[in-house]
Order: structure tokens, then sequence, then C-alpha cells
């Protein structure tokens, strides 16, 4: 009974790690000389956003579109252009929908601080009302 | 009992507080429910046309944003396996009979020879030149996220107009219209 639910973890661990197989096919598809240039790449497409399937990064999208800023973004790469550069180029064309990291800048503050600023908040109610029950 | 009308007083402005806090957030919601979600784009009229380089349709020579100087510029962005753009080009056919001088230029985005050769064949061609866009790069220079689109050029490569998808009346004659507008600038 202990070896079959063993096997079954075992299984389900492995099926589990299909997925992560999955997500990496797409990468095989563009042979880098340099290890350092193929982990830019995915890093770079694990932060843009699918321009017409908006809840998939560049890596995951079967989207054409998104084919196409895949080779784009791999021929700059390959001819050493920097990171800053290529999203330069994306967000001149795409705007900041494209990237999952909007820039911090005063249209974006709300954004960003937004959260801290609830949670100062939360925390003065719950210190408040920790204060005031001691008294 | 004047401590207990103070308290009153509180918890009266708490709860409007809390109210206008509520309502301030189902105004803010309200607002963001309305508007478009989806992608809008970035390079748009009164914007010149990035630099790109395609390979020709017809000649395999190189074709750069210079072949849009000096002439009014009709860009269509199409495929053969795009469904919608079947719908487009009779009617850029149409634009090209209404206007025979009127510079069109095509991009077949990530197509192939043949297919091209064959939609041209079948369906008429009213491009004065087609970019061979395979791999989709030239596409991706001119920041279109879905097929066709249609773009209006001037003489200096600023953009008039750009249509994202299918041409409706409505849009078809809204190109019209500047095409004439801006024929006699050039």
């Amino acid at each position: 009974m202990h070896q079959y639910k063993m096997r079954q973890k075992v299984i389900i661990i492995l099926v589990l790690c299909l997925g992560c197989a999955v997500n990496s096919f797409a990468i095989e598809l563009y042979p880098f000389k340099k290890d350092s240039e193929k982990k830019r790449f995915q890093h770079l497409l694990q932060n843009l956003r699918c321009l017409v399937c908006e809840n998939q990064s560049l890596l995951d999208s079967q989207a054409k579109i998104a084919g196409s800023l895949r080779t784009v973004i791999f021929d700059k790469i390959k001819q050493g252009e920097s990171n800053q550069k290529i999203l330069q180029y994306l967000e001149r064309r795409y705007g900041d929908f494209i990237s999952y990291t909007p820039k911090l800048e005063p249209r974006t503050y709300f954004l960003w601080f937004m959260p801290f600023v609830g949670l100062l908040i939360g925390l003065s109610f719950v210190f408040k009302r920790a204060y005031l029950k001691r008294i | 009992m004047g401590q207990g009308i103070k308290e009153d007083d509180m918890t009266h402005v708490k709860r409007l507080v809390i109210l206008l806090l509520f309502a301030a957030i189902v105004i803010f919601l309200g607002i963001c429910l309305k508007q478009n979600p989806s992608y809008s784009p970035v390079i748009d009229s009164q914007n010149r046309v990035p630099a790109f380089s395609g390979e020709s349709f017809f000649d395999r020579g190189e074709i750069t944003q210079k072949r849009l100087l000096n002439h009014l510029t009709l860009i269509h962005v199409f495929a053969t396996w795009c469904e919608a753009c079947q719908y487009d080009h009779p009617i850029i056919m149409q634009l090209h009979k209404r206007f025979p001088t009127l510079y069109i230029l095509g991009i077949a985005f990530q197509d192939t020879r043949p297919s091209v050769k064959q939609w041209l064949k079948n369906n008429g061609n009213p491009y004065n030149a087609i970019i061979d866009d395979s791999d989709g790069s030239v596409g991706v220079a001119l920041g279109i996220s879905i097929t066709p689109d249609t773009f209006l050029v001037d003489a200096n490569g600023y953009i008039i107009s750009k249509k994202i998808g299918n041409l409706s009346s409505k849009t078809t004659a809204e190109l019209m219209s500047d095409i004439i507008r801006f024929r006699s600038h050039s």
C-alpha cells in the first residue's frame, strides 16, 4: 500500500514536469551559440506580453505575431543589442502594454505605490485597534 | 451625555468616510470597466513610419522606408492564411482602380511566395510592390498586432491614417477622402 502511494506520487511529479517541458520547446527552435544569450532571450520573452492573447507571455504564446516578435528579438540578441535597446525598440512600437513590468515614472506611481499605501493604512488600523484594546 | 453625542458624531463621520471611499472605488472600477482593455497602437497617425527593410516579392530587391518618399502611399498588411484579409482585398483593388496613380505597397505577413503568387493570380494584383515578409519582422517594425492593417502615408513618410483590422464602408470612405485631400499636396 505504501509503495503504491509512493509510485503514484512519482507519476504525478513526472506528469507535472511534462508541463515544464512544453514551455521550453519553443526556445529550442532558436539556436544560440552562447548560453548567456539563450538565458537573456528566455528572460526577455518571459517578461513580454503577447499582444493578442493578453494572459500569455511571448514565451508561451502560439499566436503568429508572437512568433514574429520572438524572431525579431532573437535576431537582435544575435546582433549583440542590449536588453534595454531591445525593450526600447518594442516599447516604441507597442507601448507599455507589451511589458509585464511597467516603468517607474510619475504616470505609474499610483500603480507601483498603491499596494504599499494600502498596506500602511491596513497596518495603522491594526495597530490602532490593538492599542485601543489595551487601554 | 455630552461625550455620547461626540462619539455619535464620530461614528457618523466614520460611516460617511467609508461610504465615500466605497463610492470612489465603485466609480473608479466603473470607469475602468468602460475602457478598452486590449492593446491600442502606439504608432498612429501623425507619427513617422519607422525604419524597415524587407525583400521585394517581385524582383527580390530590398524595400525600405525610403520607398515611401515623394508620393502618397497606401500600405496594406495582409496574409493569404488570414481569413479576414480576403474581404479587404477587393477594397484594395477598388482603391487601385479609383486612384491608379496611388502607390500601393503590400506586406505579405508571415506568408510564402507560392501562396502569395496564387492569391494574386486568383484575386488580381493592386500592388505596385509587395514585401515578402516571411518572418514577420517588417510587420513588427510597423508595430502591427493583427492582420489586415492599412496605413496611408504622406510624401514625407508620415502616417496620415491607420486602420486596424478589416476595412468597413465607413473607414474606406475615410481613406478615400484622405487620399483625395492629400493627393493634391504631393
